[in-house]
C-alpha cells in the first residue's frame, strides 16, 4: 500500500474534513471536488503543513503523522507553483537536494536529468519571472521531484493555465508519474481532468468522501446523487422500486413523470426502495410522435444547444429538467424546435438505481 | 520556538511602554494632575480661554487647512499624469517626488532661505533680469513661507496616494462614459473624481496631521510670535519659559487633534482599500495614454514648477556652499571656504563643534538603525505571521505598536524631558534619550517597509521550502531573509535619514555640549551664517543620499514578489 490515511480529520470554525483515502503503490489518485470540498485541507494535512485532530497516516508502511513536514519527503506542486523568486531555475530545482548527503556534482546531474524530464534542458540559468506559466509549473513539477519524493501531491497543478495548454500538461504529468512510478495524489475540481489522468477518483463534498473507485466506475455507476451531478449531463428521476429480481430485472414507479421505468438489476435493491433513475444525457432518444410503453415519457423542449457534434436539448417533463444529447447525424432532418413536444427514450441497459 | 518569539515580543513591547507609553503619560498626567496629584481640568481651562493660546491654537489649523489645500492642488496633476500619461520624465518626476520624504525639514527651510530669501537666488535673478533695486519677492518670515514649504514638502504625498487609486480605475470607464454621451469634463467630474475622493480626502487629512505638527518650518520661516504654531508654543514653553504644566497642557490639546486627524485618515483608507471586485488590478501599459500637443505643454509646465520648487532649493544649498563673500555685503566667489570654516573656531583652530556634530549625527543614526531595525523585524512577524491568535490581543498591540507615529516627536522629546530623572542616567548630556527618541519616531517606518513585502510573501513558499526538507530555521534563512533584504535595507535607510535629519526630539533633549547635524544647521541660520550653513547642509544632504544608495546596493537583489 502507498498511502493509506485513516479516519484523518481536521475541525475548522465551521467546517470539518474527514477523509479515508487509499493510494496504491505507483498509482495516481485523484481527489475530485467542487472548490471548498475539503480537498485542499485532506493534501495539506497529508504534507503536515496542517495538523490533524485525529487519525493517522501511513506512508509505504511507515506511520508519518508525527513526522515534521521536512522529513516526510513529500514532493508537492502548489497551485501557484510557489517558485522561489529570487532564485533561478537551477537553484529551484536545487533546493531541495541541497538537504541531502550528495556531492555537488550528484547535485548537478540530478538537476539536468530532471530538467530533461520536464523537457526544459537549458532553462538553468532563467529566472522565474521569464518563464511563461506553463514553464513555471513544469519547473515546479521539476523541483518536486528532484529529491526523489516517497509520495507526490499535486493541488490544482493546471488550474492557472488556459485549456489547450491544460490538456497538453496533464498528459505530460501522467507520462512522468508513469515513468516514474510515483504514487501520486492530485487534486482538482475538473472532472474531465480527473477521468482522464486517473487510476482512481475519490470523489469529496462537504469534507467528506462521496465516492472512491476507478475513472469508469464513478462516471457510470456513482453511488451518490452528487457524484452523478458533479461529474456533469446527468438526468435523474425520482421513484419506488415495484420489483427486483435478478432474472427479470427492476421496475421503478416514478412519480414524476407519471411512468415505469426497467433497469437491469443491482445487488441490495428491494421492492419499496425509494431510489433515483439515473441516465446521461447521451443516452436519451428523441422521437417526434408520441411512443407509449416503459422507459418512456414525453416533455417539452425549452432550449436548444449546438455543440458542433451533437446538439443538447434541454426538456421539461412534468415538470422535472431532462437533458438530451443528440448526435448531429441522427437529428440533423428533424427539428425540435422550442415548445415541440416530444417523447423521450432511455434504454435500460443505460439506466442506474442510486439510492434516495 | 514560541518561547523565542514571546519573548522578543515582549522585549520589543517593554521597549515601547518604557520609551514611548511612559512618556507621552506623563506628559498627560502634567495637564491632567494638579501639584498635589487631584485630577483637574484647570490647566487645560487655562489654556483654553487664553485668547493667547487660543491664536496659536487657531493659526496652526488655519496653516495647516492653507497648506493641505496648496498641497492637494499641486499633487493633483501630478497624479494624473502618473497614472495616465506615459511622458519623458516621468521617472524624474517620480524621483523628484520622493525626495520631500526623506528631507530633513531644516534642509528644507535653509534650501527656502537660500533659493526663495529676500537675497535668494530667485530675488537676484530678477533684480539681475529686470534691473530692479528690491527684491521683488518677500516671503521669507511670513505666512506665505510656511504655506510654500509646506506644499512643497507635503504634495508628494498627496500625489502618491491619488496616483495609487487613479491607477486602478480602468480607463475603460471613462471610455464607456464617452460612449454614453459625457464629454471629457463630465466624465471627469461624474464617473473619474467621486471615485478618487477618498484618495484625496485620506491624502488630505494625513497632510494635514502633517502641517499640524509641523516644527522647523514654522520655527525659521515662521519667524516670531506673530506665526506660532501649538509645536513651537510647546517647545517654547519648555524650553526657554520652563513651564512644563502649560506645556503638557498644549501637547494634551496637539494629542486630541492628532489623534482626531488620524482617525478620520484611517476611516478614509479603509474605503481607499475597497474588496478588490470593484477595482480592477492596474492594467500599466494599458491605462497610460500618449500625451498630445496640449498634454505635453501642460507637462512641460508642470516639471518645471516641480524642478523648481523641489530642486531648486536643493540645489541652491549646494550651489552656496561653494561660495564665499568677499565683504559682508559684498558678491560672493567660487570658494571652499565655507567647508574650511566648518571645521576652524573663530581664533582659526581646528574647531570641534561641527566634527562633533557630524560624528554626533552619525552614531546616532547608526544606533538608530540598529535598535529600530529588530524591533521593526519583531514587529511586522508578529503582526503578519499572527504569533497571537486572539484576533483583539493583535489589532490592540498593532494599535499601540503604530500610536508613535500620530503622536509628534516635540511631544515625545517634552514627555523625556519630564521623567529625565527615572530614565537610564545618560552622563547629563542627553545623547542616550537622543537615541531611544529617534528610534521610537523611526521604528514606524520599518514596520511599514518589512511588513508591506513580508504580506507579500505567499505562505506557499514557504510549504513548498519546507516540504523539499527546509527546517523552519532554513526556510528562514534561504527563503524569507533573502526575499525582505530589500525591505529591511529600504526601512535602515529611512530610519537613518529620519535620526540624522531630526531637529524636533533632539532640540528638546541635547544638553550641554552635545550637538548634532540639524541642530548646528539651526544655530548656524539663527545667526546667519548661510554660506557655513549651506557647506554643513550639503554634508548632510550627501550623507543622507549616500544612506540610500548604500542601502539599495546592499538590498539590490530584491526581485518582484509574486
Amino acid at each position: 500500500m502507498g498511502l493509506q490515511c485513516t479516519n484523518l480529520s481536521r475541525t475548522f470554525k465551521d467546517f470539518s474534513v474527514t477523509t479515508n483515502l487509499q493510494a496504491d503503490d505507483g498509482k495516481l489518485v485523484t481527489l475530485l471536488g467542487p472548490s471548498g470540498c475539503g480537498k485542499t485541507t485532506t493534501l495539506q494535512l497529508i504534507a503536515g503543513i496542517l495538523k490533524p485532530d485525529k487519525g493517522s497516516i501511513y506512508l509505504h508502511g511507515n506511520d508519518i503523522s508525527n513526522i515534521v513536514p521536512w522529513k516526510r519527503n513529500i514532493g508537492i506542486v502548489f497551485q501557484d507553483y510557489a517558485l522561489f523568486p529570487h532564485m533561478n531555475v537551477f537553484k529551484n530545482i536545487k533546493y531541495g537536494l541541497q538537504f541531502k548527503k550528495m556531492t555537488r556534482d550528484e547535485i548537478e546531474d540530478s538537476v539536468h536529468h530532471y530538467l530533461n524530464l520536464v523537457r526544459l534542458k537549458g532553462y538553468e540559468n532563467r529566472t522565474i519571472e521569464s518563464l511563461s506559466g506553463g514553464e513555471q509549473q513544469r519547473v515546479a513539477l521539476a523541483r518536486a521531484l528532484a529529491p526523489s519524493p516517497r509520495l507526490l501531491l499535486l493541488d490544482e497543478p493546471l488550474s492557472a493555465l488556459d485549456t489547450g495548454l491544460r490538456k497538453k500538461l496533464r498528459r505530460e504529468i501522467r507520462r512522468i508519474q508513469q515513468q516514474l512510478s510515483i504514487t501520486t495524489i492530485y487534486v482538482t475540481h475538473d472532472q474531465e481532468e480527473a477521468l482522464t489522468i486517473s487510476d482512481k477518483v475519490v470523489i469529496m463534498n462537504n469534507g467528506n468522501i462521496e465516492q472512491a473507485g476507478t475513472p469508469e466506475r464513478i462516471y457510470n455507476n456513482p453511488a451518490t446523487k452528487f457524484t452523478a451531478d458533479f461529474l456533469g449531463s446527468s438526468n435523474l428521476l425520482p421513484g419506488i422500486v415495484t420489483a427486483a429480481s435478478d432474472t427479470e430485472g427492476i421496475t421503478v414507479k416514478c412519480s414524476k413523470p407519471d411512468i415505469f421505468m426497467h433497469v437491469p438489476f443491482q445487488e441490495n435493491t428491494a421492492a419499496g426502495d425509494p431510489v433515483w433513475v439515473f441516465f446521461r444525457s447521451r443516452y436519451t432518444h428523441l422521437v417526434p410522435k408520441d411512443l407509449s410503453g416503459s422507459n418512456c415519457f414525453s416533455g417539452t423542449v425549452t432550449c436548444k444547444e449546438y455543440y458542433g457534434t451533437y446538439n443538447l436539448y434541454e426538456l421539461d417533463a412534468a415538470g422535472i429538467t431532462i437533458l438530451a444529447e443528440q448526435p448531429v447525424e441522427k437529428t440533423f432532418h428533424i427539428r425540435f424546435g422550442n415548445n415541440k413536444k416530444v417523447c423521450i427514450r432511455i434504454a435500460p441497459e443505460h439506466c442506474y438505481l442510486i439510492k434516495r | 520556538m514560541k518561547a523565542g518569539r514571546l519573548l522578543s515580543l515582549s522585549v520589543v513591547l517593554l521597549f515601547l511602554t518604557l520609551f514611548f507609553y511612559v512618556p507621552v503619560f506623563s506628559v498627560l498626567k502634567k495637564a491632567f494632575l494638579s501639584s498635589t496629584g487631584a485630577f483637574t481640568l484647570i490647566n487645560l481651562k487655562t489654556i483654553i480661554i487664553s485668547p493667547y493660546y487660543r491664536k496659536i491654537i487657531l493659526f496652526t489649523i488655519e496653516q495647516s487647512a492653507l497648506s493641505t489645500l496648496f498641497a492637494l492642488l499641486l499633487g493633483f496633476p501630478g497624479a494624473y499624469l502618473l497614472a495616465r500619461k506615459n511622458f519623458p520624465g516621468k521617472q524624474v518626476l517620480k524621483a523628484a517626488a520622493a525626495v520631500p520624504f526623506v528631507l530633513p525639514s531644516i534642509l528644507a527651510v535653509l534650501g527656502f532661505v537660500i533659493f526663495f530669501g529676500n537675497n535668494g537666488y530667485i530675488n537676484r535673478l530678477f533684480m539681475g533680469l529686470f534691473l530692479l533695486k528690491d527684491p521683488p519677492f518677500k516671503i521669507l518670515y511670513s505666512m506665505k513661507a510656511i504655506i510654500l514649504a509646506h506644499t512643497f514638502y507635503n504634495f508628494p504625498i498627496a500625489m502618491r496616494i491619488i496616483t495609487a487609486l487613479w491607477e486602478r480605475l480602468s480607463v475603460h470607464q471613462s471610455h464607456a462614459a464617452h460612449s454614453l454621451g459625457a464629454g471629457r469634463f463630465r466624465s471627469f467630474f461624474t464617473i473619474t473624481l467621486p471615485q478618487l475622493m477618498p484618495a484625496v480626502l485620506s491624502a488630505a487629512s494625513i497632510i494635514f496631521l502633517f502641517c499640524f505638527s509641523s516644527f522647523a518650518i514654522i520655527l525659521v520661516l515662521g519667524g516670531g510670535p506673530k506665526y506660532t504654531t501649538i509645536e513651537v508654543e510647546i517647545y517654547r514653553l519648555a524650553k526657554v519659559s520652563f513651564n512644563p504644566e502649560s506645556a503638557g497642557s498644549l501637547a494634551a490639546i496637539g494629542i486630541f487633534f492628532s489623534f482626531l486627524l488620524m482617525y478620520i485618515t484611517l476611516h478614509f483608507q479603509s474605503k481607499v482599500s475597497q474588496p478588490e471586485d470593484f477595482i480592477l488590478p492596474p492594467l500599466k501599459t494599458k491605462n497610460t495614454i500618449p500625451g498630445n500637443k496640449h498634454i505635453n505643454l501642460f507637462v512641460v509646465i508642470y516639471l518645471f514648477i516641480i524642478l523648481v520648487l523641489v530642486a531648486g532649493p536643493l540645489i541652491s544649498v549646494i550651489i552656496k556652499s561653494f561660495h564665499y563673500p568677499v565683504s559682508r555685503a559684498g558678491k560672493d566667489f567660487l570658494s571652499l571656504r565655507s567647508y574650511a570654516g566648518l571645521f576652524q573656531s573663530d581664533e582659526g583652530t581646528f574647531s570641534s563643534f561641527t566634527l562633533t556634530a557630524i560624528k554626533n549625527s552619525l552614531f546616532f543614526a547608526f544606533a538608530t538603525v540598529l535598535l529600530s531595525i529588530p524591533a521593526g523585524t519583531i514587529l511586522s512577524y508578529f503582526s503578519v505571521k499572527k504569533w497571537i491568535r486572539t484576533t483583539i490581543i493583535t489589532r490592540f498591540i498593532d494599535t499601540l505598536v503604530m500610536l508613535p507615529m500620530i503622536v509628534s516627536s516635540v511631544i515625545i522629546g517634552l514627555g523625556y524631558m519630564f521623567i529625565r530623572k527615572v530614565l537610564p542616567s545618560d552622563g547629563g548630556n542627553g545623547q542616550l534619550l537622543i537615541i531611544l527618541a529617534h528610534t521610537i519616531i523611526a521604528y514606524p517606518f520599518v514596520v511599514r517597509s518589512i511588513t508591506g513585502i513580508l504580506e507579500k510573501i505567499k505562505p506557499s513558499l514557504s510549504h513548498a521550502a519546507m516540504s523539499l526538507g527546509a527546517s523552519p530555521f532554513r526556510v528562514f534563512t534561504t527563503i524569507e531573509i533573502p526575499l525582505l533584504k530589500g525591505a529591511v535595507m529600504t526601512g535602515a535607510a529611512f530610519a537613518f535619514a529620519l535620526s540624522i535629519g531630526e531637529l524636533n526630539a533632539t532640540i528638546l533633549l541635547a544638553r550641554g555640549k552635545t550637538v548634532t547635524i540639524p541642530l548646528a544647521l539651526y544655530r548656524f541660520i539663527g545667526s546667519y551664517h548661510f554660506y557655513r550653513a549651506c557647506a554643513l547642509g550639503t554634508i548632510l544632504i550627501i550623507l543622507t543620499f549616500a544612506a540610500f544608495v548604500a542601502m539599495e546596493k546592499l538590498g539590490s537583489d530584491r526581485r518582484r514578489i509574486p
